[in-house]
């Protein structure tokens, strides 16, 4: 035992070295166990959440699962390339590539679309100017 | 409602969203009282996460107050503090069932790498995290742990991710009795790693990472050894040689896609030659004894990496690896904070608004200020 290693064994609180040594102590053991529920409450029966537009999923499955996220529907050219990815098996490189391609067109899609509205303010900030203007000399 | 929301890499916004709504009868809405940014959150900002969209809330470790109730939960009652573990799960299904929750097959229809998480893109599933004000959970009987009436919200914010996946981590090096480990990484998980490692019975450890404060803090908080790889001339040879030369028995993988440590591997996991820089995972094949166990639990994406196999096959290593089934080890570990053998909340370095979750980030990235580990407070 080296020296460093003595003070580190004596900085260590005693009771906390090797509590959970018992396998019986060792919640996540053996990873795997016989069928049983997750916790008492755990529904045996659920309902499944109706599908809706603009949402994707794995083509491997050919339906939505139970229960999912509604967050974020598909929009517009990402959209459609995200509609694409999905549609190619996760196993293929160009399913993952397809969807990082997406992620940048979408946040050029959102600063086109942030432009876009500062570009409609400006004609309509201009003519309320101009109007306040010719108002007041008036 | 207002939300942390991301709006491209290295880009996120504190805006006003609409309030989430009960989707499923097995749903409640929470309003949360603490959220933590988690180092996986980062893969997202960095926009390293496949779907990550524009306009996600981020955030997978939180706690929160229920505020509506779909209308078969039976386990809570609208006021209830509970902690959320990050996984979202049936809690029935054939991976449920079996105790893998972090596998669940009924959560996530966009992937079949993971189960659904909170705030993780879409590839988990399309669900928003818990760095706003309010968050839908679905599977309420499943899922989310009441808060003892005695204990605070950060006393067991971290059960919802970072400990419990730390103590997996451990268990999954198999420790026996006496075992020497090597943790790669001191962050938030790396920490939990080397508790638990001492909790199983570890007889040594070793932590390694590149920041000087965060050794210190490990030195501190974990009472482990600690060593700067940057700081040695060749990490693995000196890791083997503080164990005779053959290596340790166990080294835990706590770092993930974005280490650093090799200038090749990070130019071609950064620039998306391969997802994720797998140094962590190479060193920790290189530097375990032969016949040894390799844990690892740093978030990598797929396709696919350049990592060392031919070395852990011709080894004869044991790999082990699997998200967190955060749910199993929720009430075990819950125990030891209360006993006193975990201080959780002890790796609380910030505290912030949830308006200033932008400055959080930036915080937390780039290792500011003594840095570990970033609780926003919603609700204050």
């Amino acid at each position: 035992m080296t020296e460093k290693h003595r003070q580190t064994q004596e900085h260590l609180d005693r009771p906390v070295v090797g509590a959970d040594l018992a396998s019986r102590e060792r919640p996540g053991v053996p990873m795997e166990h016989e069928a049983r529920p997750i916790t008492a409450t755990a529904p045996d029966h659920f309902e499944h959440m109706r599908p809706r537009r603009g949402l994707t999923h794995r083509t491997e499955t050919g339906a939505m699962t139970p229960v999912f996220g509604t967050v974020q529907p598909l929009h517009g050219i990402s959209g459609l390339l995200r509609r694409i990815a999905y549609s190619t098996h996760e196993t293929r490189a160009r399913h993952w590539m397809l969807l990082l391609f997406a992620d940048r067109v979408d946040v050029l899609e959102h600063r086109v679309a942030k432009l876009v509205k500062i570009a409609a303010l400006v004609p309509a900030g201009a003519a309320a100017l101009v109007l306040a203007l010719k108002f007041f000399k008036d | 409602m207002r939300a942390l929301s991301y709006f491209g890499p290295y880009k996120v916004k504190v805006v006003k969203k609409p309030d989430p709504k009960i989707e499923h009868s097995n749903d409640v809405v929470l309003k949360v009282t603490r959220s933590a940014i988690c180092g996986s959150d980062l893969h997202l900002l960095h926009g390293l996460v496949p779907d990550t969209r524009v306009g996600c809330t981020f955030g997978h470790e939180f706690t929160g107050t229920v505020e509506e109730l779909g209308s078969s939960v039976r386990n809570l009652r609208r006021g209830d503090r509970v902690v959320v573990p990050f996984n979202i799960s049936c809690g029935t299904c054939f991976y449920c069932a079996r105790g893998l929750p972090a596998n669940c097959e009924n959560t996530n229809p966009n992937s079949d790498v993971a189960s659904g998480v909170y705030g993780y893109s879409h590839t988990t599933g399309g669900y928003d995290g818990g760095q706003a004000e309010y968050v839908r959970v679905p599977f309420a009987d499943v899922g989310p742990m009441k808060i003892p009436d005695d204990m605070e919200e950060e006393e067991v914010l971290f059960l919802s991710d970072i400990l419990p996946t730390g103590y997996q981590a451990a268990e999954m090096g198999e420790i026996k009795g006496g075992e020497t480990v090597v943790v790669l990484g001191c962050g938030p998980v790396g920490l939990f790693a080397m508790k638990s490692a001492w909790l199983l019975g570890a007889g040594r450890i070793i932590a390694v990472d590149h920041v000087d404060y965060r050794l210190e803090f490990a030195r501190r908080y974990a009472g482990v050894e600690t060593v700067n790889f940057k700081k040695v001339p060749e990490i693995v040879s000196w890791l083997k040689d503080q164990f005779e030369g053959r290596g340790p028995d166990v080294v835990i993988e706590a770092v993930g896609m974005e280490a650093e440590g090799s200038k090749l591997q990070r130019l071609l996991g950064m620039s998306f030659m391969q997802a994720g820089v797998p140094v962590a995972i190479n060193w920790a094949i290189q530097t375990v004894r032969k016949g040894g166990n390799v844990s690892i639990i740093g978030v990598y994406g797929p396709p696919w990496n350049l990592v060392d196999i031919g070395t852990a096959m011709n080894k004869g290593l044991t790999l082990r690896m699997n998200q967190c089934n955060t749910r199993r080890y929720m009430p075990h570990l819950l125990k030891h904070i209360r006993e006193g053998r975990i201080d959780a909340k002890g790796i609380i370095t910030h505290r912030f608004p949830l308006e200033a979750a932008p400055k959080a980030y930036d915080i937390f990235q780039d290792k500011k200020d003594g840095c570990v580990k970033c609780v926003l407070t919603p609700a204050a």
